[in-house]
């Protein structure tokens, strides 16, 4: 075990996965996001980019995201480790094994032991937990950011 | 005959159902009273000179003063109680003009009970040469709503409606039947000389023309963002044939976004995404795809499905997203030309899809129905 890896904290069931949304999977007039953006992409592998909330608050999660690393985001929600694991994803903090830029509490949930199709009922479920919760950041009066 | 004595109160006139069941009297009423006091001189006319056949035309001063009136409008449905204007109670060196608009009345109520008979014909005497006439009359009546003509001693009324006013046409041997009607599509060509644009309807590409030079730049504005138009309702005058389908449009009164404007906003905030929008070979939105959801989400809008969440897919196809208490439908388009929908029960995990024709937009109503009214 390395050190960094020494430096992972274990995973709480309540702990909150924050989640950035794309701003074309954020209908802003529904203020919804769409499903797909709780499942991972062609090119994202099988594994779900969040960051951990016992590193990083939601709205310094976003500012890291879009700021510092340039990315598009409409916005921050969230899913919790259990409903994660209740979906029988795997987590990874992989913050300290990736390269090149990254967020701070990086970590991946892992779809490879589920089909294709499951993803999609997978991420249903995700974004219906995330939609109940709400926005996490950024407050309302900074959506233009 | 009618004669002086008789009331002034030129016939019962009432409209019923759609708009007219609403209060108020519709501003398309004006157009539609022209067209029937224009109808009833004209039967007049062709009575007259049928009644005398050495005449080639009628007298003059004939209709001078023949106006009718609208002094009230009664409930239950539209009601407006039409009269003759106070100088008309005799004609021009004394020829009982009145009689002959009154007759030319009673012949059209009975027109219009004939043609809805099973045998489906006109009364004998009716002046075949005025059909035309005829058809022009009811030509702002929508689907649900008709026109009821009668008298205080006539028990059935006669109706106009969309049903008569084809038999009328086909009577009068027309091939097609001018509407004003609400026509949806895409503006996809305009010209100013002549006044024309090309219009796209979900099953073909017709012709339209527009009377109003400043009718252009309202056009334009609906010619769309980038290549691609939005769907656009025009309040038009158009021409069809017997059997409804729209043939070409004579005039347009005035147009509008067919959708909300947030539907819409949405929908062109889709179409203006470039490829690479999510990742590098993300491809960008097809207009076959963005074609079929706006169609769809009129006749969501129709349907009074509430709005859904409408979203880019990362093969360039558009997916509808609702999320209720019991269950998470999605409706997304295809590269085949399908609609495919897919729906989760919440509580149970259940799930159903079915695959749609991009033309059975029923089809896809039917299935959503009963998951979200």
């Amino acid at each position: 075990m390395t050190e960094q890896e020494a430096e992972v904290p274990p995973f709480a069931a309540d702990e909150v996965l924050w989640r950035n949304v794309h701003p074309s999977f954020w209908d802003r007039n529904n203020n919804q996001p769409s499903s797909q953006a709780f499942r991972p992409t062609p090119k994202d592998e099988s594994r779900l980019s969040v960051a951990r909330s016992s590193v990083v608050s939601a709205i310094d999660h976003f500012n890291d995201f879009t700021r510092n690393l340039g990315l598009e985001s409409s916005g921050v929600w969230s899913v919790t480790v259990q409903e994660a694991e209740d979906e029988s994803l795997g987590l990874d903090h992989d913050e300290h094994r990736l390269c090149g830029p990254h967020p701070k509490g990086h970590t991946s949930l892992l779809f490879q032991e589920h089909s294709k199709s499951q993803w999609d009922r997978i991420a249903r479920r995700l974004r219906g937990k995330a939609m109940k919760r709400g926005r996490q950041a950024p407050p309302a009066l900074t959506e233009a950011q | 005959m009618a004669t002086k004595e008789d009331s002034r109160q030129f016939g019962l006139f009432r409209m019923v159902g759609g708009r007219y069941e609403l209060s108020g009297l519709p501003a398309s009423t004006a157009s539609e009273l022209f067209h029937y006091e224009r109808l009833i001189k004209a039967v007049a006319h062709a009575l007259y000179l049928k009644a005398n056949p050495r005449r080639k035309r009628v007298p003059k001063g004939f209709d001078k003063g023949f106006s009718l009136r609208i002094t009230d409008v009664r409930d239950g449905s539209v009601v407006p109680v039409l009269e003759r204007a106070e100088e008309e109670a005799t004609g021009q060196a004394g020829i009982l003009v009145p009689d002959w608009f009154d007759e030319s009345r009673r012949l059209i109520n009975d027109a219009l009970r004939s043609i809805s008979s099973p045998a489906g014909g006109l009364p004998a005497g009716f002046p075949v040469e005025t059909l035309k006439d005829f058809a022009h009359f009811g030509r702002t009546l929508r689907a649900e709503e008709r026109f009821e003509l009668s008298a205080i001693d006539e028990a059935v009324p006669g109706i106009v409606d969309r049903t008569s006013r084809r038999k009328l046409a086909a009577l009068a041997d027309m091939h097609s039947l001018e509407v004003e009607q609400v026509v949806v599509g895409q503006v996809t060509g305009l010209r100013s000389e002549p006044q024309e644009f090309d219009f796209r309807l979900p099953e073909k590409r017709i012709r339209g023309k527009y009377q109003d030079p400043t009718t252009w730049e309202h056009l334009r504005q609906f010619q769309g963002f980038g290549d691609r138009a939005p769907l656009v309702a025009l309040s038009a005058l158009a021409v069809c044939q017997l059997d409804g389908e729209l043939v070409r449009i004579e005039d347009v009164y005035s147009l509008e976004a067919a959708l909300p404007k947030q539907w819409a906003d949405r929908i062109a905030e889709l179409a203006a995404l470039q490829t690479g929008w999510l990742e590098e070979d993300t491809p960008a939105i097809s207009t076959t795809s963005l074609d079929a959801i706006e169609t769809l989400l009129l006749a969501l809008m129709d349907e009074g499905i509430g709005r859904p969440g409408i979203f880019p897919t990362v093969e360039g196809e558009v997916q509808l997203e609702w999320v209720t208490d019991l269950c998470d439908v999605q409706v997304r388009t295809t590269a085949h030309d399908t609609y495919e929908l897919d729906v989760m029960q919440l509580e149970t995990g259940e799930d159903a899809q079915s695959v749609f024709e991009i033309n059975d937009l029923d089809g896809v109503l039917d299935e959503l129905r009963g998951y979200l009214t």
